[in-house]
């Protein structure tokens, strides 16, 4: 958690202060900084998902199973603040809030499956019949993001012509790119330590029987 | 220091987006510690160490 | 004489017989989409021209409502008297017996849903090539509805609440939806749709070859 803080005090920083204004978008494309990173980490997360998921399914790994069930809280708040900052970012830029654009609306498609792993996992009581169900739902999803992701993409490019496209200068300036990636990388170190958090007391409340549970908490109430 | 928050006219955007982000953050690293402070005290009081 | 695809023959047997005998379970969903078409120029007026545009997208979008919601009478009846359980215990693979009870489903609710698409299509005065292009899209739409959907069936089976259900495939319908309005409104426009019908066969292929198997997979997983 220290070397994210850390890294997200750098890329702030560089991005916030350092890096100069966009010549056409001025100072709003710093919205940049916290979009791209929560984009890119929305799609890396449902993959460590289905991954982990799919590990759990064939060698009944329980931490594997762990794994997925705390990364899905995450991974679909990183969706969604890609999709609010998108929409602000929008909205100076584009003059609304929302448009059809592509890649919105994958985003949102992205969201949707997210939320309904969440609602799956919520409505059983055995985590472990939850877990191998998500997994399934995981695996079917990421089957389905490259169709849904150019699908998507093809019906807005036919259906209404082009519309805003972000980087259409081949090379963003290295100013600008070097906080994106520390950023990426901060965003990258903060999901793991959030996910291990989270995995943590998934496991405390799966093992509450358990005895090392029990020698755990003695030492550590004894040592209060 | 004034500059810097208007961001150019773009103040508003950036920093709602900025501020949303953070609350969102926030909320996602303390709510599992939460958690696991509930589970560890639920589990200490069934042990009967509490 | 018994190969391996008596089993399967069989269980296509008897769900048609089925369903048959319950004809108000066929019915159902046919009314169910009449009526939501009726919906539309109630809520949009009865502009011609505009009807016309959105005829096509309301009939698919319709036909996909109602597969969703007749979906869940898949498995349920012989989920609760224990049938489902009998498939998984016979010797034969589950997943051919799933196949069987999938396509009677859509054999049972796709069919007549394009049949009476058609109809309600040609009666809103449809184009003849849109009519073809969506006789086309929904021939090779539907059963791709019903395979996905038979995954999250088989997964949702026995929870309270149909709502999860349909929240889980809606996602998964959407590249669907898309390149079937593609084709229809290419049609509409004298353009060739082979391309999207490519793309929608492609998909089916897919779904038949993947879908059974992830049916197999959590139906096994809810009765472990």
């Amino acid at each position: 958690m220290l070397l994210s803080l850390v890294l997200f005090a750098v890329g702030l920083y560089g991005g916030l202060v350092m890096a100069p204004a966009d010549y056409q978008q001025g100072d709003s494309f710093r919205i940049i900084y916290i979009h791209v990173p929560s984009a890119w980490m929305s799609l890396f997360v449902y993959m460590v998902m289905a991954i982990s998921g799919g590990i759990g399914l064939i060698w009944h790994m329980k931490i594997a199973e762990i794994v997925a069930r705390s990364s899905a809280p995450i991974g679909a708040s990183f969706t969604f603040i890609a999709l609010v900052t998108g929409a602000i970012w929008g909205k100076p830029m584009w003059g609304t809030w929302w448009v059809w654009d592509a890649r919105l609306t994958s985003e949102l498609i992205l969201l949707f499956l997210y939320l309904g792993f969440i609602a799956l996992q919520s409505a059983f009581e055995d985590r472990r019949v939850a877990a191998r169900a998500g997994a399934i739902l995981a695996l079917v999803g990421i089957v389905n993001i490259p169709i849904i992701h150019y699908s998507v993409e093809w019906w807005n490019t036919l259906h209404q012509g082009p519309t805003v496209t972000k980087f259409d200068s081949p090379s963003i300036h290295l100013s600008m790119l070097i906080p994106l990636l520390i950023m990426s990388l901060a965003f990258t170190s903060y999901y793991f330590s959030v996910m291990l958090t989270r995995c943590r007391s998934e496991i405390l409340e799966y093992e509450a029987n358990a005895n090392w549970v029990k020698e755990l908490l003695t030492t550590k109430t004894a040592s209060i | 220091m004034n500059e810097f928050i208007e961001m150019g006219g773009y103040g508003k955007f950036v920093w709602s987006a900025y501020a949303i982000w953070l609350i969102v953050m926030v909320i996602n690293y303390v709510q599992p510690m939460i958690r696991e402070k509930k589970t560890v005290n639920e589990l200490s009081k069934r042990l009967g160490l509490k | 004489m018994a190969t391996r695809f008596t089993p399967f023959i069989c269980i296509l047997k008897r769900d048609l017989i089925i369903a048959c005998r319950n004809r108000y379970e066929l019915i159902n969903p046919l009314l169910f989409f009449i009526m939501v078409i009726v919906l539309f120029p109630l809520a949009m007026g009865t502009d011609q021209t505009m009807l016309r545009d959105i005829t096509a997208g309301m009939i698919w979008v319709t036909a996909l409502l109602a597969s969703t919601l007749s979906l869940d009478a898949m498995f349920r009846t012989d989920f609760e008297d224990g049938s489902v359980e009998q498939l998984t215990l016979s010797n034969y693979p589950l997943t051919l017996l799933v196949g069987a009870k999938i396509l009677a489903h859509w054999l049972v609710t796709g069919v007549p849903l394009i049949l009476v698409s058609l109809l309600v299509g040609y009666i809103l005065s449809l184009s003849y090539a849109a009519l073809m292009a969506l006789f086309i899209t929904l021939l090779l739409g539907t059963p791709i509805l019903s395979l996905i959907g038979a995954i999250a069936v088989a997964l949702t089976i026995g929870l309270r609440g149909g709502m999860l259900l349909s929240l889980l495939i809606l996602p998964l319908y959407m590249p669907v939806l898309i390149f079937s309005m593609l084709a229809v409104n290419n049609a509409n426009d004298g353009l060739s749709i082979s391309a999207e019908c490519y793309f929608l066969a492609g998909l089916l292929v897919l779904a038949i070859t993947l879908a059974p198997v992830a049916t197999a997979a959590s139906l096994r997983i809810r009765l472990s």
